[in-house]
Formats: C-alpha cells, structure tokens, sequence
C-alpha cells in the first residue's frame, strides 16, 4: 500500500523528515520498501504563459514565443511544435533543468536566435502514465502539453500536479488491515510521537426525508454480514472529482473514474474502510438485501466479466437479484453513471474467511477484498459512511436522507484482556517499568486499566489482531523498539543429542568422494516422467510410480524424482553441451517413493564420463573405464567400514548387462554401479561413455561400522613372492586370490593382482594373471624354506583346483 | 731420505691439484698410496734406516702420510661436489611444465554455505535434525497456527501433491515433530529443502533453509537476540551490525525480520540494498503460544524462540550470483568457482 507524506500529515503531526519517517515506520513493524519522490523528476520546469508569438527569421517551421513564467522579464524561447498559440498556458523547462527524458536545458541559438528554456510536450515529461487527462487539454501528445489557466504562471509544475510530495510503499503484514488506510499509518505514528489524531471533522447535513422511507436492508446471512450501513443522497451530480482529490488518489496509485467512485475510494484510502455506492434508481424496490448467492445465479461485475455465483457466495442483492459481489466488486448495471443522481452508499463489515473463498474462487483481487479478506473494522463503519456522504454532498451536491439504515446482527464486546507485567518482561527479557507499558499501549489505542497488577486491557474494534496476552506483549515489544532489548545468550541447559550415523556416513562419503575428484551437484526434487523411459527402466519398474506434483512449473517438473541418476545425466549432457567433458558428479539426495509412509530414501549417486586427467603434458586425458566406477565404490564402502560385500552382475536395464554389478550384503542390494547402456548415453547425447554409482544411503547406514580397534605392528619382516599363473579366460580374477588365501591360512597377509595379460605366448582362450603374495607371520621371523614350502602347496592347490598352471 | 719425502709431498699435492676426474686421482692416489706407491716404497725403506735416524724419518712419514691422506680426501669429496653439481645442473626441469595436480572436487556452494551455518549453530549446542520434504498441510500450517484461510498461506505458493500431501514450504514442520517426540530443553537446527511455486532470478521451485529452534523453561527475546547475534558475527564478520525488525510469522510472536549492514556499500545505502543499508537475512521471533498448545506444551511452563534462514539468500550476499536459478544448473565452469 502506499501513503503519502503530505497526506499523512492531515491525520497527524509529526517532525520527521521522508527517511526518517520511513525509519520508524520500519522499526515499527511497518516495512517501508520505498521512498519515492515523483515530483524530483520535474524540478526546474514551471507554468509559463505564451504571451506572444513571431516568426523565426531563419526557419519556417520555428517561432519564437514571449514566455511569461512569473518572472521580472519574459523568456524569449524558440518552439517548434504545431499546437503553440498566443494566451496558451504550458510547462516551461528553464535553463537548468533536467528532464526525465535525460535532456538538460541550456541557453541556446536555434538558427541565430536566442532561446532561454524550453516549452514541452507530456511527452518530453514522462507525465503520460502519472497523470489523469484531466491537465491536459492537447489532443496530440507530440505538441505542447496544455495547462489550465487556472494554475498560477510560475507555479513549478511539481506542485501544479500535486507532484511535490513524498510517496511511501508500505509492506502491511497480514495480521495489520488496519495499517491499509491512512488513519492506520497515523495511528502508528500516534504510538511512535505520542501526538493526537486529527480525525476528519464530519458534519452530515441531512434533508426532511427519512432513509427509512427510501430504502430497507435484511441481512439474510448475519453468519457472513455482520454488519451493514447504507445512506441514500439525493440529487448528485456526477462529474470529474476536484483536482486536490484527483490527485491524492493518483499519488497512491489509485485510478480516478468520477466523483462518486474517486470519493469512496478517498474515504476507504482514510478509513481503510471499502465503501461502495449504488445508482438508487437501478435497485429494484431500491432496496437491500444480503443473502447467498443461489446456484445458477450470475452477475456481471464492474470489469463486465459474467460470474458465474455459487451459494457460498455473499451477494448484495436488490428485491430481485444479485447487484454486487459483497466485499469484492459492484455489480456493472448498478454502477454510477452519468446519469445517475440518486446514490445509495454502502459501508458494511463482511466476514473475512468468506471474502478470501469467494475472491479466490474466482480469481479477484480488489482493494475492497484484500481489507476484508484480512479483517476490516466494523466500529468504523458509520465514520466512514458519513465522511463519505458529507464529501459527496460538498464535492457533488445533493442531499442526505436523514438517518442511517445500520443493521448489525453481529455486535460483539470488544475484547478485554489480562495482562500480567512481569510476563512482559519474563518473555521479553527486559525491564520495562509498568508505566511504560500502560503508555505505549494507549498510545495504541487500547484501553488500560492498572487498578491491579494484572492490568485488564480492552482491545479496540480495529485491532481484530490483537485477542491474547502474547498479542499485547508483542505491542508493547514492538514500540518499546526491538533494537532496545537486551542481548543475552541462553540461561538453559545444553541438551545432549545421540550421535547420528548418518551424519558421520554422509560426512565420511562426501570427503571420499570430493577427494577422488567428484564435484557435488545439487539437482532439483521435481522430475520428468519420460526421464524413466531416457534411463530405459522397465515398464513394471515400481519407481516408474512418481508422486505428481498437482501444480507443477512444467512438465519436465511435473513429478517427484525416485531416483538421482536422470539428473545425474541431465548435468552431464549440459555440460557436454557446453564442451565440458571432465565430468565426475556426485549427489547426495532424498527421492520420493509412493507409499503409505511417503518415504524419503537418501541416495549417493555419483556419474564419471568424457575424459579424466587434466589433459596436460604431465597429465594425458584418458577415459575412464569400469574400473575407475569400481574404484569409487570400493572406496564409498570403504569409508563407511563395509567390507564383507559381494558383487553381482545385474540385468538392470540401465546399464550394460555385461558391466554392471550389484553391491550385496548377504541378500540386500545396497547398491550398484556399472557402465550406462548405449542406449541411455543416446538419449543423453552422449558421444561417450558415462560410468554411474548409486547407492542407498540408509542401507550404508545400517551395515556401516566405525569401531576401530589397535592392531600391534608386527616387528617380523615380511617375505613377497609373485606368482604368475595361465587360467581359463573365464575365470574370475578373485577365484584364485580366494583360493590363495584360503590355502596360505594366517600367513598370507595379502595377495595383489598386479597384472593381467592375454596374447602372445598366452595359448587362445586363456589369460595369464600375476600375483604378488605377502607372507607374514605375527609370531616368528618366517624362512625361506617354510615360505617355499607353502608357496609351493598354493601352487599346486591351484592347478588342482582351477587347472592353473605356473608360467614360467 | 728426509729431502725425498718432502719431495713427494711437493709432488703429489701439487699432481692432486690437476685432478678432473675420479680415475685421475684413483690412479694418483695408486701412485703413490698403492702396493709400489711413491710413499708405499720410502715407508717400505724405513727399515733401512739407523736408529737416530729412524724417529726423526719415521715422524716426517707419518706426517707427510697424514698430509697427504686429507688432500686426497679433500680431493676427493670436492671433485664428488663438481660431479654432483653438474650432475643436478643436467637434471634442471622446465618449472613453467604443468604440475600433476590431483583431481578433486568441491563441495556444492550452497551446501558450503549450509555447512557453515550449521558448525556455527552446533558450536552453540543446537543439534542438528533434519524431516521429511513431503508433508501434510497439518504440519506445515495448521500446527503452526496458520489454519486454511489465513492469509499468510498467500505468501506461500505451496507445491500440492495428492492425498492432502504437499511440500513442505519451510522448514519447521521440524519443529512440530521434533516437539511432538521430545521434551523440553529443545535446542535444533533443521537443514533442508524447502518448495514453493516461484521461479525467476531471485527464486528457484526448490530452495534450502536453516530453521532454529530453542525451548527451555525460560528462554527469553533477548537471548534470541543474542544467538542470531552471535551467529551474524561468526558468520559475516565480526563488525557485521544487526537490526531486528518487528514483523509477522504466524507461528511465532513478537515476531521479527533481521537484517545485517549491507556488506557491499557497509550500510551507506547502494543499490543491491536498495538504498537501505541494511539487507534482511532471516526471519525469527518467539514460539507463538498457539504452537505449543499444538504439541501439548504448557506455554506458561515453558518459552521458547525459532528462526529461519534461505540458504542461497545466505550464500548469494558473498557470492553474488544475478540468477540464483544458476545454482541448479550444476554447470561445472560456474561450480568450479567455489
């Protein structure tokens, strides 16, 4: 909302200059997220007469004017525009000025003559969107702007427009609709300077006729309508507003329309309190009645749109139909218009949860429904129709009816309170006296009284907020000014927690893997359904089944993801897009799986493609392979203690079904990692191949084990033997490694595959595999003799087993 | 025999200093050190010698033996020097050649920043709990004193799922579940995503937030106060300036928005503050009553305070991103800068 300086300044006093006004309102509660200056723009340029006219001497499409700007001496200054004539009024930009446009005016030659500012158009002023038409009287926006005679030569165009003043843009929390009006900014500031209100005096000057021989108002849906007021004012006429009017409107924002409307809207800009005004005669039996709107029922609002009503709609209805959507629009065949010259004005207190239903249901949002929706003042009702009817009968003419229709089916108490000082300062912290409290809340506009210690506070009707001690604690913290509490550190206890596993796994992982050279990446939680069909999951794939978003940004938002690999290959293919190709990504990550529970597993998903090294002389590119995805999920399992896992080739379709393997813990798969299928890295564009991990971080939760405990360093040396052995092609690398331990028993302390060979001097289908075995003995210094003895038995326990025979 | 020792001596030391290469002096030092050696044969002629004569020879044999041994050996240890020398001259490398740098990663730059932000917060007791992203409306509003025609909910575009499920638009649905299994002194911080249906160059679908929450039979505003302090110092520096302004949360009252001295004009006012000085870092104030009734908490029994941050807000005052949705791009040259 915004509010004005000048404005603000009717309703009350106060010293404070533009910043500093916004400073308090901010410390009070009030965000001001602007201060604007419209005026600022205009400085320089004032209302000047074009007194007389000649020829230019050098140029036929120019002529040089006798300006009169109130000054000494008459400006001489050459013009071009078509519409300049002798007696017209026009700003006048003197030397000095900066234009909106970002022109300065200088003293100049055009063609050899002298021109001491500039006559402009609306154009070169920026003016057309700030201003209503009613200043000016051009028809072409490229001519001069046309001024009224009326406003004194000389006057700065600032001032003429009601420019010349200071614009605040409030931000009002949902919990203050009394802070959307005028009267409630002042009413802070009351709190804030101590100063009195200056309340618009009202004077209604009623006529001989009764209102209630005029019209009638039934409230059928009191649950709805508290309370509503109607006057009726004879004989208006309608027109433009004053200017003074037109432009208090317009400085806030609010577009001017005629007399009647510029006025209700002045008085809810005031009050804070919505306003509407009926043509009397368009009311069938020019009568009121507020009832639901019955199914079927349609209205055509004052924007001419058809609405179609539901019954949980409140209408304003006449004896026949509907005539205005209460709370939120007028209806257009009830609205002022020229003809109109009998009025009947509404102020009414509408209950909040119905306006919300109704404006949100059918997509409205009114300076009359947003008040509402968030609670206006019924104790204001009567204030604001009477300074209404009082301006309309000045502004407008007519007469008033003499008395109010006020039917109020839901008076309420005002609410009274219990506030306990010390719980002030028991919840606050501080040591504000009681006195304190009593001043800053009737400054408020509460009623206090101390007769007790517990102090009884009654809360005025526009503070529908405030219903609870806490409420008024708040208050008083608020204006006491937050920035005067004490800072303290807590008293309390330092509760213990239980150390979380997940937190020392995700913390454990995450170094492993940005130490191996993975980036983290963060992906959003949305997916895109057809992303299951990209990483070729099967068709009965439970994770096919993603909870839908009901309103997703798009359709590549559209659901919730179940698995990270998707976004995984979306990062990699972005940035392949941009000639990246040193990619190694990890995330760690919920996905949603549909179920009762709504379960959230944690994944660390990791992909590897392109090239790794730096490229670089000392550090080639090459591509990696499966053993550089084997390697870092060794390593995951690694750093969180698990080591009795065993691998599994898989049929997931994601992957190449001849490089792919399962991470398996007895019979739970706890992961998987392998080469993406070709058919995945096409749908990626991916010219290469892209290597991916994805474990389940809960299940490395589960088996992870941190307990670690001193082994003695053995002082016995060690004795290394390698062993070189010709197998069938099919044999798996770790059958012999297996058995070699099996048959060496405690002695073997490690046995390393160092090399793998196929080829020449290897007979076809076989491949010859090199081992270098560690023996070790934790008790004895271990000879040579023992040591060959049990090589020896290895040796032959391999060749007996796997049919292996030595190479020599 | 005396004339012809010094004569040796004067020989040899005077061949040693010629001596450029090891086998030079090895076949110097068999000249006169070896089996018939120039000094092997006079020692060897000693016992020819008288008996007066033989101290007064034999000493000067000695000597000249003793002379002669360190000039070889300092011969020899200088001319192991110039090898070396040369040697480490011929295995000079090309410093400008690239280094091998091992690979390594780093860390997301949002999950940075929320990494710091939570070490401050544990460092001051808070434990860390995190809950689930899908929640239910009870949660995310309800409980938190913000039933289904507030107006508040306006400031929330909630992503709606099915089955009366959402995502959660804040953190502290936390603060609820945590209350509900546990009693007081609470003192938690809850990292997470967070969803709302907003998506330009100042906000993402997806966003991260710290809530904060401390419940103790007597936990004041002024100790909130001192907390974000404290933890605005840890974390922006320690001249960083704090302002609390009064504000509106449904869930906790007083309520109140925290800014901090605009780092880039240090509270002059410029135009990434907008001319304010001060930009707002989190939103905080004390538990509203309302939300311990929720979880069965006695409000006249204990109080408490809560507050929440944006981490990419958090992150973006040091890193000055123009479009945070360049957070979730994971491009790699825009990743590698953290």
């Amino acid at each position: 909302m915004n509010v004005t300086l000048n404005w603000l300044k009717n309703y009350i006093d106060f010293e404070f200059c533009a910043n500093e006004l916004a400073d308090r309102l901010t410390m009070l509660g009030i965000e001001v997220e602007s201060v604007k200056q419209p005026g600022s723009e205009l400085e320089g340029v004032v209302v000047g007469s074009v007194n007389a006219i000649k020829p230019h001497p050098n140029a036929d499409k120019l002529v040089l004017c006798q300006v009169d700007i109130g000054e000494t001496e008459e400006l001489q200054i050459v013009c071009g525009a078509p519409n300049v004539r002798e007696g017209m009024h026009a700003p006048v930009a003197t030397i000095g000025a900066t234009l909106p446009i970002g022109l300065t005016i200088k003293r100049a030659k055009l063609r050899g003559e002298t021109s001491q500012g500039m006559l402009c158009s609306e154009k070169e002023l920026c003016l057309a969107a700030q201003l209503a038409s009613a200043y000016n009287k051009a028809e072409d926006a490229a001519g001069l702007m046309e001024l009224s005679t009326d406003i004194p030569i000389g006057t700065p165009l600032a001032t003429a427009f009601g420019l010349d003043d200071t614009v605040f843009e409030l931000e009002i929390t949902p919990n203050r609709p009394d802070c959307l009006s005028l009267i409630g900014v002042a009413r802070e500031i009351r709190a804030e300077t101590g100063n009195p209100l200056k309340l618009p005096q009202v004077d209604v000057n009623e006529n001989e006729t009764d209102v209630r021989e005029t019209t009638s108002v039934t409230i059928e849906a009191p649950d709805l309508c508290p309370r509503y007021a109607a006057r009726v004012i004879r004989g208006v006429k309608i027109g433009q507003a004053p200017l003074w009017l037109q432009q208090r409107l317009e400085s806030v924002g609010i577009g001017v329309i005629n007399n009647i409307v510029d006025i209700t809207n002045f008085v809810l800009m005031e009050y804070g309190q919505p306003l509407h005004a009926f043509d009397y005669h368009k009311l069938t039996e020019n009568r009121i009645v507020v009832r639901r709107a019955i199914a079927g029922e349609k209205l055509t609002t004052l924007d001419e749109i058809e609405r179609e009503l539901t019954p949980e709609m409140l209408v304003i209805a006449d004896a026949e139909k509907p005539v205005a959507l209460a709370g939120v629009m007028g209806g257009y065949d009830s609205e002022i218009t020229e003809a109109t010259c009998d009025v009947l004005l509404e102020s009414a207190y509408f209950n909040p949860s119905s306006i919300r239903a109704t404006a949100k249901a059918l997509g409205m949002s009114t300076e009359a429904s947003y008040r509402f929706e968030r609670g206006a003042d019924p104790g204001s009702v009567l204030a604001a129709l009477d300074r209404a009817a009082e301006l309309i009968t000045e502004l407008a003419g007519g007469t008033i009816c003499k008395g109010v229709v006020d039917v109020y089916p839901g008076e309420q108490p005002l609410t009274e309170i219990q506030l306990r000082p010390k719980r002030v300062n028991f919840v606050l912290g501080t040591e504000i006296e009681p006195a304190t409290m009593q001043e800053i809340l009737t400054r408020l506009g509460f009623g206090v009284e101390t007769a007790r210690s517990v102090y009884s506070v009654t809360v005025s009707s526009f503070r529908s907020d405030v219903t609870r001690e806490i409420d008024l604690i708040e208050e008083i913290a608020r204006v006491y000014g937050y920035d005067n509490i004490p800072t303290a550190l807590p008293k309390g206890d330092i509760p213990v927690p239980a150390p979380d596993p997940k937190v020392e796994v995700r913390k454990r992982i995450k170094q492993f893997l940005l130490a191996a050279g993975m980036m983290e990446v963060v992906n959003y939680s949305f997916s895109d359904p057809n992303s299951f069909d990209k990483i070729r999951f099967a068709v009965d794939n439970p994770l096919r089944n993603a909870i839908p978003l009901q309103n997703p940004l798009s359709p590549e938002m559209s659901v919730l993801r179940t698995t990270v690999l998707p976004g995984l290959l979306e990062n990699a293919q972005r940035n392949r897009n941009h000639q990246i190709d040193t990619i190694a990504l990890f995330e760690i990550g919920s996905v949603f799986i549909h179920s009762d529970e709504q379960k959230e597993p944690e994944r660390v998903s990791g992909i590897l493609a392109g090239q790794v090294g730096e490229g670089v002389y000392s550090n080639p590119y090459r591509q990696p392979d499966f053993y550089d995805i084997k390697g870092l999920a060794e390593g995951v399992l690694e750093v969180c203690g698990i080591a009795d896992y065993k691998l599994q080739k898989t049929g997931a379709p994601t992957f190449h079904p001849g490089r792919n393997a399962a991470v398996m813990l007895g019979d739970r798969q706890i992961g998987i990692f392998g080469e993406a299928h070709p058919e995945v890295l096409e749908n990626y564009d991916l010219p290469y191949k892209a290597y991916l991990f994805d474990f389940d971080m809960e299940a490395l939760v589960d088996a992870a084990i941190f307990a670690k405990r001193f082994e003695p360093i053995s002082v016995y040396p060690t004795v290394e033997r390698d062993l070189a052995i010709v197998v069938d092609k099919e044999t798996l690398s770790d059958m012999p490694t297996e058995l070699i331990y099996k048959t060496g028993g405690e002695w073997v302390e490690s046995v390393r595959l160092f090399d793998v060979y196929e080829g020449e001097q290897v007979p076809e289908g076989k491949k010859s595999l090199a081992y270098t075995i560690i023996y070790h003995s934790a008790t004895e210094t271990l000879t040579d003799k023992a040591v060959n003895a049990l090589h020896d038995k290895i040796v032959k326990r391999l060749n007996q087993e796997l049919g292996a025979e030595l190479r020599m | 025999m005396k004339s012809e020792l010094q004569a040796i001596q004067a020989e040899a030391l005077s061949a040693l200093k010629d001596v450029k290469t090891s086998d030079m002096l090895e076949s110097l030092r068999i000249a006169y050190f070896g089996r018939r050696g120039k000094l092997t044969d006079v020692m060897k002629g000693m016992g020819k010698l008288s008996k007066e004569e033989r101290p007064e020879i034999g000493k000067l044999a000695n000597e000249v033996r003793a002379t002669l041994t360190t000039a070889f050996e300092e011969t020899t240890r200088t001319l192991h020097r110039q090898q070396q020398e040369q040697q480490l001259e011929a295995e000079s490398v090309d410093i400008t050649l690239p280094g091998r740098k091992p690979a390594y990663g780093k860390a997301h730059p949002v999950m940075q920043t929320l990494e710091r932000v939570e070490a401050i917060f544990r460092q001051m007791g808070f434990e860390v709990v995190t809950g689930p992203d899908v929640e239910t409306e009870y949660y995310n509003f309800d409980a938190l004193n913000t039933p289904a025609d507030h107006p508040a909910r306006d400031l929330h575009d909630t992503f709606y799922l099915t089955d009366g499920h959402l995502l959660r638009t804040h953190t502290s649905p936390v603060q609820i579940r945590t209350m509900e299994n546990q009693k007081p002194p609470i003192r938690i911080i809850v990292p997470g995503k967070c969803y709302r249906v907003d998506y330009d160059v100042s906000h993402t679908p997806m966003f991260h937030q710290v809530e904060g929450l401390l419940v103790d039979k007597h936990a004041t505003f002024s100790e909130l106060k001192g907390i974000l302090t404290s933890f605005a110092r840890q974390m922006f520096g320690d001249q960083t300036q704090m302002r609390f302004r009064p504000h509106f949360f449904p869930f906790t009252e007083p309520s109140a928005e925290v800014d901090i001295t605009c780092a880039v004009c240090q509270g002059e006012g410029c135009r990434s503050c907008g001319g304010t000085g001060w930009v707002e870092i989190l939103g905080a104030g004390a538990v509203d009553p309302a939300v311990f009734e929720a979880v069965n908490y006695d409000p006249d029994e204990v109080t408490g305070f809560a507050f929440g941050m944006g981490i990419e807000r958090i992150a973006n005052l040091q890193f000055r991103i123009p479009d945070i949705r360049t957070f979730y791009e994971n491009d790699l040259r825009f990743l590698r800068q953290f």
